[in-house]
C-alpha cells in the first residue's frame, strides 16, 4: 500500500513535471501526513442565501474525506470554492499554506482536480482525447514545433499518449480509448472523468458523487479505484449520498447541514451521532429521493 | 465541349480552394464562440492590401522582379497584417462582449467589417478603384489540349490550390493532434470545464482568430496573384461565399469548410457556364444549392447533429 512508490509507474517517462512528486513528502502513515488543503471560515453568500457558513476543515496528505449532508447543504458549493470557480464571500482556502488562486486554470496547475455531479466530459472527443486534455497543464509545446511537428513536439505528444494509455488502464477503460466519450456507458463516463482529473497530476482529487447512478458492483469497483488513487499519494474528498459507501471508504467524514459543518469525525463517530441521524440519516426514504432530484437540478444550474 | 467543361472545373477548383481557405476562419471561430464573424472577409481583404503595400512601398526593384524573393515576403506580410487585424478585432471588439447576448457581437462584426472597408478606402492610396496586383509566381499558363480545344491552367492557380490544401491539412493536424488543438476543441465543447483542465479560454480564442486570419491573409495574397487586381469589395464577396461554404460543409467542422468551399467554387463556375442566365445568375445557384442542402441536411455535410450533453 506504499502508494507513493507506485506513482512513477503511472508517469511513464520520468521527465515530465509532476506536481505530486514535487511535494515534500512526510514520512509516516497515509492519514498522518501534513495538511495539504485547508479551508478556513469559508462563507458563501448568494444574495440573501447563505450557502456556506464559516466552514473550516483540513485535508491531510493521503487522506480520504467524505462530505455528506442533505441536498442544498452546500456540498457542491464548497467544491466550487475549493476549485476557484467561486470566490468565497469571506474566509480562505489554502493549498500547502498558499492561498488558492481565484482562477480555475491555476488551481488545476497547483494540483487540485475534480469531477462533476452531472458528468461533464468533452462529449465529442474520444476517451483518450479527454484524458489528453487533462495533460494540458503538464505539457509544453512551442507553436512552431506544433506546426512543424518538430522533435520536441513529437516527444511531448508521445509522452502524453503513453500517460493516457496508463491512466485508461488504471481506471479500466483501455478498450474504450478510441470511443467518443458520449457513447460510453454511464458508469464508464464517471471513471473516464476520474482518469481525466488524474491526468492533471493532482495532489488533491475532489469527487462529486462518483457512484451516482451506479449498481452495487460498479460502486464496489469505484471504492477500489478510490483506494488505489489514495495509494498513489493523492488526497481525496468525496461527496456522496450513499452513506454506507462513505462510511466504509473514508478516514474522516464531514457532515454539512444548511451550509454549516455539523459534525466532523471518524465514520464510527459520525454514524453514531444523534444530530446526524436526525439531520440526515433519519429522513424518510421518499424524502431522500426528492432531495436527490433537487440536487440534480441544483447541479445543472451551478454556474 | 469537353475543354469548356474542364476549364470551368479548373476555375471552380481554384476559386473553391480560396473560398475554403477563408471558410476555415469562419468555421473555427464559430466552433469556439458561436459567433459568425462577418468581418472575417475583411481580414482576407486587408491581407491582400498589406502585401500590396509592402510590395509597392518597401521592396526594392530587384526583389519585386523576382517572384521567388517576393512571394515569401508577400505571404508573410499578408499573414502578419491579417493576424494583427484579427487579434486586435478580437481583443477590442469581441472580448468585451464575451458575456453579452449573441446578437451583440454579431452586429459588432458587421460594424467591424464596414469600418475595415472604409479605412482601406479612405487611407490606402488609390483604393477607390481596383488596383493591379503584382505577379507573385511564375507568370504564364499551362495549356492542355483536349480534343476540340485547350484547357488553360494558370501557374498561380496551381499555387493557390496546392497552398490552400496543404494549409487546410496542416490546420486539421494541428487541431486533431496537438496540445492547443485539443484545447481548442475542449473549449468549444465546454468552456468552464476546459478552464478547470488548466486551459485559458482567452488564449484559445485569440489563437483561433489568429489561425483563421493567417489562412485568410495568405488567401488574400494568393487571390491577388491569381486574379491580378484587388479592390475593397473582395472581402465582402468572398466572405459571403466562404460563410456559405462553412454552413454548407457543417459549421464548426474543418473538413466541411474545405469541401463546402470546393463545392461552392464548382457550382459558381459550372452554373455560370451552363445554367440559363449565365454568370449573371451564378450567385443564385449557390444559394439554391445551399437551401436545398439545408432542407435535407440542416447540419451541413459534416456537421454533427444536436450534441448530447452528458
Amino acid at each position: 500500500m506504499s502508494g507513493r512508490h507506485a506513482r512513477p509507474d503511472m508517469n511513464g517517462t520520468g521527465n515530465e513535471s509532476d506536481v505530486t512528486t514535487a511535494i515534500p513528502m512526510v514520512a509516516g502513515g497515509s492519514a498522518s501526513g501534513s495538511t495539504i488543503l485547508q479551508a478556513s471560515g469559508v462563507t458563501m453568500q448568494f444574495g440573501g442565501l447563505r450557502a456556506l457558513n464559516d466552514v473550516s476543515f483540513g485535508l491531510s496528505e493521503g487522506e480520504i474525506i467524505g462530505l455528506i449532508g442533505p441536498n442544498g447543504a452546500g456540498k457542491t458549493t464548497l467544491f466550487n470554492c475549493l476549485t476557484g470557480l467561486y470566490a468565497p464571500t469571506s474566509g480562505a482556502v489554502s493549498l500547502r499554506g498558499n492561498p488558492m488562486p481565484q482562477d480555475p486554470a491555476r488551481v488545476t496547475e497547483q494540483g487540485v482536480a475534480r469531477t462533476f455531479q452531472n458528468i461533464r466530459l468533452f462529449p465529442s472527443m474520444t476517451a483518450a482525447e479527454n484524458v489528453m486534455v487533462g495533460r494540458h497543464v503538464r505539457m509544453k509545446q512551442s507553436p512552431l514545433s506544433s506546426l512543424l511537428h518538430g522533435p520536441s513536439f513529437r516527444r511531448s505528444e508521445a509522452e502524453a499518449a503513453e500517460r493516457t494509455e496508463k491512466l485508461l488502464a488504471f481506471v479500466g477503460l483501455s478498450q474504450f480509448a478510441g470511443e467518443l466519450a458520449r457513447n460510453l456507458p454511464y458508469g464508464d463516463q464517471r471513471r473516464l472523468e476520474i482518469a481525466r482529473a488524474l491526468a492533471t497530476d493532482p495532489a488533491v482529487l475532489l469527487l462529486d458523487e462518483p457512484t451516482a447512478g451506479m449498481n452495487a458492483q460498479e460502486t464496489e469497483a469505484t471504492r477500489q479505484l478510490i483506494f488505489a488513487i489514495r495509494d498513489l499519494g493523492i488526497s481525496v474528498v468525496v461527496i456522496e449520498h450513499d452513506t454506507k459507501f462513505i462510511f466504509t471508504l473514508c478516514d474522516r467524514v464531514l457532515v454539512l447541514v444548511q451550509g454549516e459543518l455539523l459534525v466532523e469525525g471518524s465514520p464510527d463517530e459520525v454514524r453514531g451521532d444523534p444530530r446526524v441521524v436526525e439531520a440526515y440519516l433519519g429522513a424518510p426514504p421518499d424524502e431522500v429521493d426528492a432531495q436527490i432530484h433537487a440536487a440534480e437540478d441544483e447541479g445543472e444550474n451551478h454556474r | 465541349m469537353l475543354s469548356t467543361l474542364l476549364s470551368q472545373i479548373v476555375n471552380g477548383l481554384v476559386l473553391g480552394s480560396l473560398i475554403g481557405l477563408i471558410a476555415l476562419g469562419y468555421t473555427m471561430v464559430y466552433g469556439i464562440i458561436q459567433l459568425i464573424n462577418f468581418a472575417h472577409g475583411e481580414v482576407f481583404m486587408v491581407g491582400a492590401y498589406g502585401a500590396l503595400a509592402m510590395f509597392t512601398y518597401l521592396l526594392p526593384t530587384f526583389i519585386q522582379q523576382q517572384w521567388y524573393f517576393a512571394l515569401p515576403l508577400l505571404l508573410i506580410a499578408g499573414a502578419v497584417v491579417s493576424v494583427g487585424v484579427a487579434v486586435a478585432m478580437e481583443r477590442f471588439a469581441y472580448r468585451p462582449l464575451r458575456n453579452a447576448p449573441k446578437l451583440a457581437p454579431l452586429i459588432t462584426s458587421l460594424g467591424v467589417s464596414i469600418a475595415l472597408q472604409e479605412v482601406i478606402r479612405v487611407f490606402y492610396p488609390g483604393a477607390t478603384a481596383a488596383i493591379p496586383f503584382p505577379n507573385i509566381f511564375i507568370p504564364g499558363t499551362w495549356t492542355i489540349s483536349v480534343g476540340d480545344g485547350v484547357v488553360p491552367i494558370k501557374y498561380s492557380g496551381i499555387l493557390l490550390v496546392v497552398v490552400a490544401l496543404v494549409l487546410a491539412y496542416a490546420l486539421n493536424m494541428f487541431v486533431e493532434r496537438s496540445r492547443m488543438g485539443r484545447a481548442m476543441r475542449a473549449t468549444s465543447q465546454d468552456r468552464d470545464v476546459a478552464r478547470l483542465m488548466g486551459i485559458n479560454p482567452d488564449r484559445v480564442i485569440v489563437l483561433t482568430f489568429a489561425l483563421g486570419a493567417l489562412l485568410a491573409g495568405i488567401g488574400g495574397v494568393l487571390y491577388g496573384g491569381f486574379y491580378t487586381n484587388i479592390n475593397i469589395d473582395i472581402g465582402f464577396q468572398n466572405g459571403i461565399f466562404a460563410f456559405t461554404a462553412a454552413v454548407l460543409g457543417g459549421i464548426g467542422n474543418i473538413r466541411g469548410a474545405v469541401v463546402g468551399g470546393l463545392a461552392i467554387g464548382l457550382i459558381k463556375s459550372l452554373a455560370g457556364q451552363y445554367m440559363p442566365g449565365g454568370s449573371a445568375y451564378d450567385y443564385v445557384w449557390i444559394f439554391v444549392v445551399l437551401i436545398v442542402v439545408l432542407v435535407f441536411r440542416p447540419q451541413g455535410f459534416f456537421g454533427e447533429t444536436e450534441r448530447v450533453r452528458a
